[in-house]
């Protein structure tokens, strides 16, 4: 490799291109330059698809802003990530959070087995809601339209149905439906950031 | 996808870090922690690993690369692909006088007659027509409702992709059923009589994921006016006043693309069907107008991938079958030369219709080996066959063997399997072996080496390596060092042209080759903006060029002479300013000299800016407007000629988008720039034959419509 470099050095003639602008050499020199905000960080080549939605489970909040006053805001507070229905994290979303914060506050999974238990749904402020028949999910929906509750699926047609945010596969990557109308009928706030990434579904906001 | 993307994708592909995948508790933090810290973007490439099936890419690697996905062409408001790759960094588009088919200008390669220096596949399968080593001269564009993103590989790409992957690979992936999710039906209309209908759907179908596209374009062109053509240039030598000019260009156009998608489990077979009608053949095929002259042309595609992993993770396998069918018909009769052309020897015109069938059939089997740490290994081979099968010539005139004076035949004669005929009918086959290792060192290192052996059965045999160092130095910085080389084979016509008054084919010719070595940098400071830069320099020889013949013969021969040299850079930016703006852009620039004279070697814009801007200044509406500068056009050696005038073109496009319905006007060329394409220079010391160069579009205006249900 070593010769085959040299051989191609000796071939190319640097004195033809000494035309090129000193511009070019700066912005070189500029990047190289450039501050360093941590040390190097190697991305892995590719992941299961339940830790990379729960990654997008964080990265959903930072483009969400909730009500005013509502318990997010509260510094106090935990934030707490709801999974009901069939859990596609394959219950290792706890230890997924053990280490990483949501709005900068520790995270809090709680694992609801009944749709019709109040009390722990509008504990949570991002509920993840699994495989599930419409009955049941009308009813999380209807409870999270009055608590802000941001909710987020992985099931075909959730998106439609009225679930805010809804994963799919497409070509190997993440991809994610919007529906904007239970966004705002939950007073929630979604950056158009979020929204430009995303593929959206629903009825007219 | 923006290059800071498919640096990461890229780095991605070269970790294979055992310890990533060690399932032990510190290394799933660890692996978390780098997800959790990617900004965005990136997130949106991360590759899925799932149980049935781990679909990276077999054949990908490091390189300086462009990806422009539907929803941004949609967004720019683009028609054409041309549209699309005009925004590219490094990437212009001319045009040649023939048809106006479309040069793709990379890096100053690839302007002068029929640009074969840039290989376009469609769904990672050539279009390159045999014949003329580019995608053939009735291409006639390609609409974009179907397009899932275009893929643009700036540099060599001969030791992954073989052939013609010579200054750059374009990629087109056309719509899956993921990519189109229901049904969308459109329409557009506007400028020169241009109307545009098309229906998608995407769907599950007898338990096949399913998608079907229908696309139908019929336009007039525009009707800009040549001043002064080849005719002129013979009137003024014969003393007679036969030239149409000044008339308008003969642009008009009717389109039709057809495409199915099937795939279930590991399979995937596709179907295309391109069509091409009433083809207006531009400034003329002879650079003299001639406004009656239509071709036609069928291109037909079909695919079955099928990709599978047998081995647990270890191996990962592609096979992948195609064929392709095109054709080169004439529907009107094709003038060279308009009526009392040669003094009066031809006073119908001179006519002729040269028409060309050719077939593709490729096989390919590509193997990936993930068994070693830090070590990535591809292996592949495969085989082209690629038969022009079928060359038939009417014509009203041979040529004078000696004088090469045209001589008439009276009527329109068959000359197809005589002497006369323009070509002989000819075959290639091409088999290749290509193996490639990428390998981790270290925590931010990455070197990719690989190599490509082809042999042909006409021109021989060719070796083509690339070495590729990747370095993230830092979290939001990577720089890259490329060196690659590649080939272009010549086309059968620049091997076999004959019975021609100017361009003869010569069969001992090697085919050209190119050394280039690159620098990339990206640099991410925040995840709102994202500054792309790399440097690059070739060295490309063995040109094939037509070359004056001795005299007394006037003709010219293809041969293999001199050499070529250029560098330059390319600077790119994407800042998303607020919610509503994002303003994005890029700036090229590059010298490039022909050795043979140490001249400039011309016919590429040494300057090129584009600037847009994306706002969304309600919540349904969208206004994305972009500036495009095309500057120093400079004159081919031996065109004596002032360079072409620089040139800004302005785009806007307006859209008002709600669940089902989208609205848009969208214009081109807003300000009405007087832009035109460099036309060739003289050719065997003659005049120059279109001395105005080729006029092109004014302002254009379009609204469409579109609904998804």
């Amino acid at each position: 490799m070593r010769l085959l470099l040299i051989r191609i050095h000796s071939k190319i003639r640097w004195k033809d291109h000494r035309q090129l602008p000193l511009i070019g050499w700066v912005c070189i020199l500029v990047l190289l330059l450039a501050p360093n905000p941590g040390a190097a960080v190697k991305p892995p080549i590719a992941v299961s698809e339940h830790e990379l939605k729960a990654v997008y489970l964080e990265r959903l909040t930072r483009f969400i802003e909730w009500p005013a006053g509502h318990e997010v805001s509260q510094p106090s507070k935990p934030f707490v990530i709801g999974v009901i229905g069939i859990d596609p994290f394959k219950g290792v979303l706890p230890s997924i959070f053990n280490n990483q914060r949501i709005k900068g506050k520790p995270v809090q999974v709680l694992r609801i087995r009944d749709p019709a238990d109040r009390r722990a749904v509008t504990r949570t402020h991002l509920l993840f809601i699994g495989k599930l028949n419409n009955k049941d999910l009308q009813v999380l929906l209807d409870m999270a339209r009055e608590e802000s509750i941001l909710t987020v699926s992985d099931t075909p047609g959730f998106g439609e149905f009225g679930v805010m945010v809804n994963f799919f596969v497409d070509d190997d990557r993440l991809r994610f439906e919007i529906n904007p109308k239970p966004v705002h009928q939950a007073h929630l706030d979604i950056s158009y950031v979020l929204l430009r990434s995303a593929q959206i579904v629903g009825g007219e906001d | 996808m923006k290059p800071k993307r498919v640096l990461l994708l890229t780095l991605a592909l070269c970790a294979v870090a055992s310890n990533v995948w060690a399932r032990n508790d510190d290394a799933f933090q660890e692996r978390l922690g780098v997800l959790f810290d990617l900004p965005f973007e990136s997130l949106l490439d991360i590759h899925i690993e799932t149980a049935t099936r781990r679909r990276q890419p077999l054949v990908r690697a490091p390189t300086v690369a462009t990806v422009i996905t539907a929803k941004d062409i949609d967004a720019m408001g683009a028609r054409d692909l041309d549209e699309v790759l005009e925004t590219v960094p490094g990437l212009h588009v001319s045009h040649f006088f023939q048809l106006y088919s479309p040069n793709y200008v990379m890096r100053g390669i690839g302007g002068s007659s029929s640009n074969q220096q840039v290989l376009v596949m469609i769904n990672g399968i050539p279009v390159t027509s045999a014949f003329e080593g580019n995608r053939g001269n009735l291409w006639a564009g390609m609409p974009v409702n179907a397009i899932a993103r275009v893929e643009v590989i700036r540099g060599p790409g001969s030791a992954l992709y073989g052939a013609d992957a010579f200054a750059g690979v374009i990629n087109i992936i056309t719509k899956s059923r993921a990519d189109i999710s229901g049904s969308e039906l459109g329409v557009r209309g506007g400028s020169d009589d241009t109307y545009e209908a098309w229906f998608l759907h995407g769907g599950e179908w007898l338990g096949f994921d399913a998608a079907f596209t229908f696309e139908y374009r019929t336009t007039d062109g525009h009707r800009r006016v040549v001043s002064a053509d080849a005719q002129s240039a013979f009137d003024n030598l014969f003393g007679t006043n036969a030239t149409l000019a000044p008339d308008s260009v003969a642009l008009e156009r009717d389109s039709l693309d057809v495409r199915f998608d099937l795939s279930r489990d590991d399979y995937q077979f596709r179907l295309g069907y391109q069509g091409r009608g009433d083809l207006g053949t531009g400034a003329g095929v002879a650079q003299a107008l001639d406004p009656k002259g239509q071709f036609a042309s069928d291109r037909l595609n079909a695919d079955l991938t099928h990709r599978r992993l047998p081995n647990g993770e270890q191996w990962g396998w592609e096979t992948k079958m195609s064929l392709y069918y095109v054709t080169q018909d004439v529907e009107q009769d094709v003038f060279l030369f308009p009526a009392g052309a040669f003094g009066g020897s031809f006073p119908d015109g001179m006519i002729g219709n040269p028409e060309v069938k050719q077939y593709q059939a490729r096989a390919s089997l590509t193997g990936a080996y993930d068994g070693w740490s830090d070590h990535r290994l591809q292996m592949g081979t495969g085989i082209n066959y690629l038969d022009v099968y079928q060359v038939e010539e009417r014509k009203n005139f041979r040529f004078d063997p000696i004088t090469a004076i045209p001589l008439p035949l009276g009527e329109v004669t068959d000359v197809t399997d005589t002497e006369d005929i323009f070509l002989p009918e000819k075959d290639r086959t091409n088999w290749y072996l290509l193996a490639q290792d990428q390998w981790q060192f270290g925590e931010a290192w990455g070197l990719t080496a690989g190599a490509r052996y082809d042999h042909y059965t006409d021109v021989g045999d060719t070796f083509n390596p690339r070495l590729a160092l990747v370095w993230q130095a830092r979290e939001n910085l990577v720089a890259k060092l490329l060196y690659g080389r590649s080939f272009r084979p010549p086309s059968f016509a620049e091997l076999f042209n004959m019975n021609n008054p100017i361009v003869l084919g010569n069969s001992n010719l090697d085919p050209e080759a190119i050394d280039t070595i690159e620098l990339g940098l990206t640099y991410d400071p925040s995840g709102l903006l994202r500054l792309g830069f790399n440097v690059f320099a070739y060295e490309w020889d063995d040109v094939i060029r037509l070359v004056q013949d001795a005299a007394p013969a006037s003709t010219s021969t293809f041969r293999n002479q001199g050499r070529q040299t250029g560098a330059g850079f390319e600077a790119e930016m994407q800042w998303q300013a607020s919610d509503r703006l994002r303003l994005s852009g890029n700036f090229a620039y590059q010298r490039a000299t022909d050795e043979r004279v140490d001249e400039d070697a011309g016919l590429a814009p040494e300057h090129q800016l584009y600037v847009r801007g994306d706002w969304h200044f309600l919540p349904k509406w969208s206004l994305v407007a972009q500036m495009n500068w095309v500057g120093d056009q400079r004159r081919a050696p031996g065109d004596s000629r002032a360079n072409v005038d620089d040139y800004v073109t302005v785009n806007a496009k307006l859209r008002r988008r709600s669940k089902r319905w989208d609205f848009a006007i969208s214009a081109n060329n807003l300000l009405d720039e007087d832009a035109r394409s460099p036309s060739p220079g003289p050719a065997n010391n003659g005049p120059v034959l279109i001395p105005d160069d080729l006029p092109l579009a004014g302002r254009q205006v379009f609204a469409e419509l579109r609904y998804r249900f």
